[in-house]
């Protein structure tokens, strides 16, 4: 039934386990992608009694708020805190002077900047008694700043007289990749489509942040002995060493407890530093528990953006839709403190198409802006929206059907770049082109494409297009380190603890399957508890679309180990089971038998009620590890049904099929959820989410949930649920992760489905708003 | 949120008293849908006193009496939305409740803050007033004109030098059915109250009290049409109320009233001459729609609200 594999350690040459391959027919799964089965805080979460950050509330508390720059380049010349301090409930006011000390996810980031580097960041902070006390305080910090002369735009910071955002030059990397040749390629094809620059949001500036339920705040207490910390971070792990070692504390005098934590979709500056520092720091000058909490502007312009990569792309094509060669140039604005994250166009085209010519190159610009970041996965999405809006084009100037396109020219098991099946170097089973092939059936794409520029409906000034997509980006592989525990509880149920947090995805319960699946017990029997850094053991946490795979890995070891001892335990207390071996024994349904004679039998609960009379507490553990960070291939694929208001330039999302390449799916109602979640976020992206900046003070407009919009139900008037499921021999059960990749492909198919419906030159820089669609077809 | 003195006034009397006494420290507070955000912001002018209407009795009611429809400026859009007495014969007013923000705020907003709203100028709306706008010192600029301009601003031309549009969804909908808008010291028709850069008429120390809404012509088809970027919790790009009467057969009396699209509601008459007279038609609605935005000086990013303002206005017509 399982066959494990190991990888071998380029540092120790140790053999860790790395992956189990599992080839259970679905058949014999009795709780694993079963629907019905209800997060495990559904019911705290329905009726708001889940404690998240924010209602963390302890005695004595302090508040913090920071005071921010109103420029986008500035010097604190000086900082007047006088008034701020007489005021009443005022502990303290800080400014650099103060806490001169450094972050370290980026050489210039401070906790309290000196000089300013872009709109919005924390230059002075108020601590005190109050909430509403800090905030009065801050207006009464009067600060003079030597403004100075500032860049927002990739292009205009690259010139040789652009301002200097920090260092010598604005231009951090770059970076170039190479296959066949592309040039020989581009003159051999029968047709040359491009060069088009797609993603230039010019004259207005539009990025993508996102939104998570609350804000990034840090709530820490200092007793004296012991640094405690409720964190919004879900990188639990990495705070709890980070924290210890800011501050010269041994890694047992720090704790961090689960504090309901909020989808953030990675979105931290340096993991959400600045709050976290702040709140220990003052909590130990104070001995008092202090919150810090940014404001939802704050949110907005202090955390890290998705910005709009400008690639220009050009591309030599066949008549026979045979991709011959493609070009890609990719320019992005880093922001001012961010490191070089331009290399995203390259991971969504290398490894996606069949391309024996291929050429890429990147430059990653320091400019006046918050920094280039994760949301929901950080440098794919974007790339691999404007990447397919451009193959959609391709597929048009050769006149061919888009979705035979895309059959032709995504990649399968075979050519240049293809998945070598091999776990050493790649954890994934290519799912191509069989994914596709079904959503083309599924959506009834043969009937309802039109052609090119042709509605597939017309009522009065209501256009209705139907546009396709495919994405792949490397997510959804094994993490590094995971760990879990498994507790044997009196009455037969059983504790999990992992140090992957639940950050709203759903791990709580998903893991529990697992475990109980690998147990033999029923799903309730099993419970991911709630934990703490001082007693879970390390692990990376959410981060990469891995929870499922590499932290389920650990789980099925831990639940194995358990079921070892839990059969060793049997033998050695009951007559029955005398002189048998642990590998003679199995469970299911909650009970112990003999392979060999299943009338041998023993309830689990029977077992571990005696347990600590027999062998003392049952605790299984489990762990894996892998030399180095290899992840999957991960793929999304998506067809958007869209009506366009030709009038007005109102957009309806009629239906969306997103594909999702699950390998096996888990818990079912988490994987829906996620479908829905993921495929939401991507049409935002596509009709509406924009960060607008003024480019006449580098100031942010939309900072707000009016302005900056993200879909309603009503927008998406349905979405199609599609799981691909054809197990993955390296995942638990054979699942794939798929927590990032499910919000790649619905946006540029919306964006294709557009064109479709309303014809009129190519939108290249999404989000399609009216104003856009309208200028597209000559009315703006 | 910027800390403020709050008084519960019983009466309008109180509440004029306390504006008077306070002067521009002070400010009404009615559903507070729109207040609170300006105070979470700190986007100025912001009150030091805050005085609560919602304590002063009966100011709520939605009745009819003699053909007239009277609503207390306290009267939540959700209640006007669902409203029998509205829905019998000011159709039109209940559409345009319907479509302010979301449930959530429709259960907070009143009918008297809707048509009081501040501009949604996003220069204007910015946190801690980062930009030094027209609207809050004499000497400040605007920065829209130069900035982006795309969404929530005029395509004819500015008030006092600001081009924010006027974005209240009932706007447009009390001026076509010709209401009037009864204050503390005066009945204004609906049409003179929005006035361009202070958006109303009102005084400092003037509070709205009723909208009354005459019966409009028997047989009358009145249609509300508002586009916005996103169906719910969004302001309108352009909107149309529109009411033909009769509904079917030769138009007699047509009232074409726009919304979003300029500092106050615009009347377009020129877009009611072009259904009086004629049926209700494809060509009918394309040339009123044409007529409706006659005269509009677009600023830089807007020209594209043209065509949103005739596709609603069309719309309206056709429904």
């Amino acid at each position: 039934m399982y066959e494990e594999y190991y990888h071998e350690n380029v540092f120790s040459n140790k053999r860790y386990p790395q992956s189990i391959y599992h080839n259970v027919p679905p058949g014999e799964l009795k709780v694993i992608g079963k629907p019905g089965i209800l997060r495990i805080d559904a019911g705290k979460k329905v009726t708001g009694s889940l404690k998240w950050g924010q209602d963390i509330i302890l005695p004595r508390m302090l508040h913090v708020r920071f005071k921010t720059a109103p420029y986008a380049h500035a010097n604190v010349v000086s900082i007047d805190t006088s008034a701020a301090k007489a005021l009443p409930g005022v502990v303290m006011v800080l400014t650099h002077d103060d806490i001169p000390d450094l972050l370290e996810s980026s050489p210039d980031e401070y906790v309290l900047m000196k000089a300013v580097l872009h709109h919005g960041e924390e230059v002075a902070a108020v601590v005190a008694e109050e909430e509403e006390i800090a905030e009065e305080a801050l207006t009464l910090i009067s600060i003079e700043y030597d403004v100075l002369p500032f860049t927002l735009q990739p292009e205009e910071a690259l010139l040789p007289n652009a301002p200097l955002v920090r260092g010598e030059t604005n231009a951090i990397s770059d970076w170039d990749f190479t296959r066949g040749d592309v040039d020989a390629g581009l003159a051999a094809a029968d047709v040359v489509v491009g060069p088009f620059t797609y993603g230039v949001t010019k004259p207005y500036h539009e990025d993508r942040k996102t939104m998570p339920i609350d804000t990034d705040q840090c709530t820490a207490y200092w007793d004296g002995e012991r640094l405690v910390l409720w964190d919004w971070n879900k990188n639990r792990f990495g705070n709890h060493k980070r924290v210890a070692n800011w501050f010269g504390l041994p890694f047992n005098k720090v704790e961090v407890p689960d504090a309901g934590i909020s989808c953030c979709f990675s979105n931290n500056r340096g993991g959400g530093a600045k709050t976290q520092y702040m709140a220990c720091w003052v909590s130990m000058q104070t001995g008092r528990p202090v919150k810090v909490r940014f404001t939802q502007e704050q949110q907005f312009v202090c955390k890290p953006t998705q910005r709009a990569d400008h690639i220009t792309f050009t591309a030599g094509v066949n008549n026979d839709g045979t991709l011959v060669s493609f070009k890609g140039k990719v320019l992005i604005a880093m922001g001012a403190l961010a490191r070089d994250r331009s290399n995203g166009l390259r991971t969504v085209t290398e490894n996606t198409w069949k391309l024996d010519n291929l050429y890429l190159e990147g430059q990653g610009v320091n400019t006046n802006t918050d920094m280039y970041g994760s949301i929901r996965c950080t440098v794919h999405p974007r790339p691999s929206m404007l990447t397919s809006m451009f193959m959609d084009r391709v597929a048009e100037t050769i006149d061919m059907d888009p979705a035979d396109f895309l059959l032709k020219n995504v990649l399968t098991t075979e050519g240049p770049g293809a998945n070598q099946d091999n776990p050493s170097t790649d954890m994934g089973k290519n799912p191509m082109p069989g994914m596709l092939e079904k959503l083309i059936e599924v959506s009834g794409w043969r009937t309802k494409w039109k052609g090119w520029g042709t509605p597939m409906s017309v009522n009065g000034s209501k256009q209705r297009g139907i546009g396709i997509a495919n994405h792949r980006c490397s997510h959804g592989g094994l993490s590094n380190p995971e760990s879990a525990n498994i507790n044997a509880k009196h009455d037969g149920t059983f504790a999990l603890i992992c140090g992957s947090e639940d950050c709203g995805q759903g791990a709580r319960t998903a893991l529990a399957l697992i475990a109980a699946e690998e147990l033999g017990v029923a799903a309730d029997k099993v419970v991911m508890t709630a934990s703490n850094t001082s007693y879970a053991q390390e692990s990376r946490g959410p981060s990469g679309s891995t929870v499922t795979r590499g932290s389920g890995t650990a789980v099925i070891l831990a639940a194995r180990d358990l079921k070892e001892q839990l059969f060793k335990a049997t033998i050695l207390d009951e007559d029955n089971f005398a002189d048998r071996e642990p590998e003679d024994l199995e469970m299911v349904d909650g009970s112990i038998f003999v392979k060999a004679d299943p009338t041998i039998t023993i309830e689990v609960s029977q077992v571990t009620a005696r347990m600590n009379n027999v062998m003392g507490p049952l605790i299984g553990r489990g762990s894996h590890s892998r030399g180095s960070n290899i992840t999957n291939r991960q793929w999304d694929c998506a067809v958007a049904e869209v009506e366009v208001d030709v009038d007005t330039g109102e957009v309806t999302i009629l239906d969306l099929y997103n594909m999702g390449d699950f390998g096996r799916v888990i818990w079912y109602e988490g994987a829906y959820n996620q479908m829905l979640g993921g495929t939401t976020m991507s049409c935002g992206r596509a009709i509406f989410e924009a960060m607008n900046v003024d480019e006449a003070t580098g100031i942010a407009l939309s900072s707000n949930l009016l302005d900056y919009k993200i879909p309603t139900q009503l927008d998406i008037e349905h979405i199609s649920v599609q799981f691909y499921e054809d197990p993955d021999p390296y995942g638990p059960f054979g699942a794939r992760g798929v927590g990032e990749p499910l919000l790649a492909a619905p946006a540029p198919a919306v964006a294709n489905a557009i064109y479709n419906a309303i014809g009129g030159n190519r939108i290249l820089d999404p989000p399609i708003t009216p104003d856009k669609i309208l200028k597209a077809i000559g009315k703006g | 949120m910027k800390r403020f003195t709050h008084i519960n006034a019983t009466t309008i009397d109180e509440a004029v008293s306390a504006l008077t006494l306070y002067g521009d420290k002070a400010e009404v507070l009615a559903g507070g849908a729109e207040m609170m955000g300006r105070l979470i912001n700190r986007t100025g002018p912001l009150p030091d006193y805050v005085i609560n209407l919602k304590t002063i009795p009966g100011l709520d009611s939605i009745t009819e009496e003699g053909g007239v429809l009277k609503i207390g400026a306290l009267a939540k859009l959700h209640d006007i939305a669902y409203s029998s007495v509205v829905l019998g014969r000011w159709p039109l007013l209940a559409q345009a409740a319907k479509k302010v923000g979301t449930a959530q705020i429709r259960n907070m907003g009143t009918i008297g803050g809707n048509i009081n709203q501040q501009v949604r100028c996003w220069y204007y709306w910015a946190p801690m007033d980062y930009f030094n706008c027209l609207r809050k010192d004499p000497n400040g600029l605007c920065y829209a004109l130069q900035g982006d301009n795309r969404f929530q601003h005029s395509i004819f031309g500015a008030s006092q030098g600001c081009p924010a549009s006027n974005i209240s969804d009932t706007a447009p909908a009390l001026v076509a059915l010709d209401a009037s808008i009864v204050t503390s010291k005066q009945t204004i028709d609906a049409a003179d109250f929005f006035f361009g850069f202070t958006r109303t008429i009102l005084a400092s120390d003037e509070i709205v009290t009723e909208i009354q809404v005459p019966t409009p012509p028997s047989g009358s088809k009145q249609v509300f049409v508002k586009a916005s970027i996103r169906k719910v919790l969004d302001f309108a790009l352009a909107s149309a109320a529109v009411v033909i009467a009769p509904a079917t057969g030769t138009i007699t009396s047509a009232r074409v009233v726009l919304g979003g699209v300029a500092p106050e509601p615009r009347r377009v008459t020129k877009a009611e001459d072009e259904l009086v007279g004629n049926s209700i038609s494809e060509a009918v609605a394309d040339a009123a729609a044409a007529k409706a935005v006659d005269g509009a000086i677009v600023l830089t990013y807007n020209r594209y609200k043209i065509s949103v303002t005739k596709g609603v206005v069309k719309r309206a017509i056709l429904a």
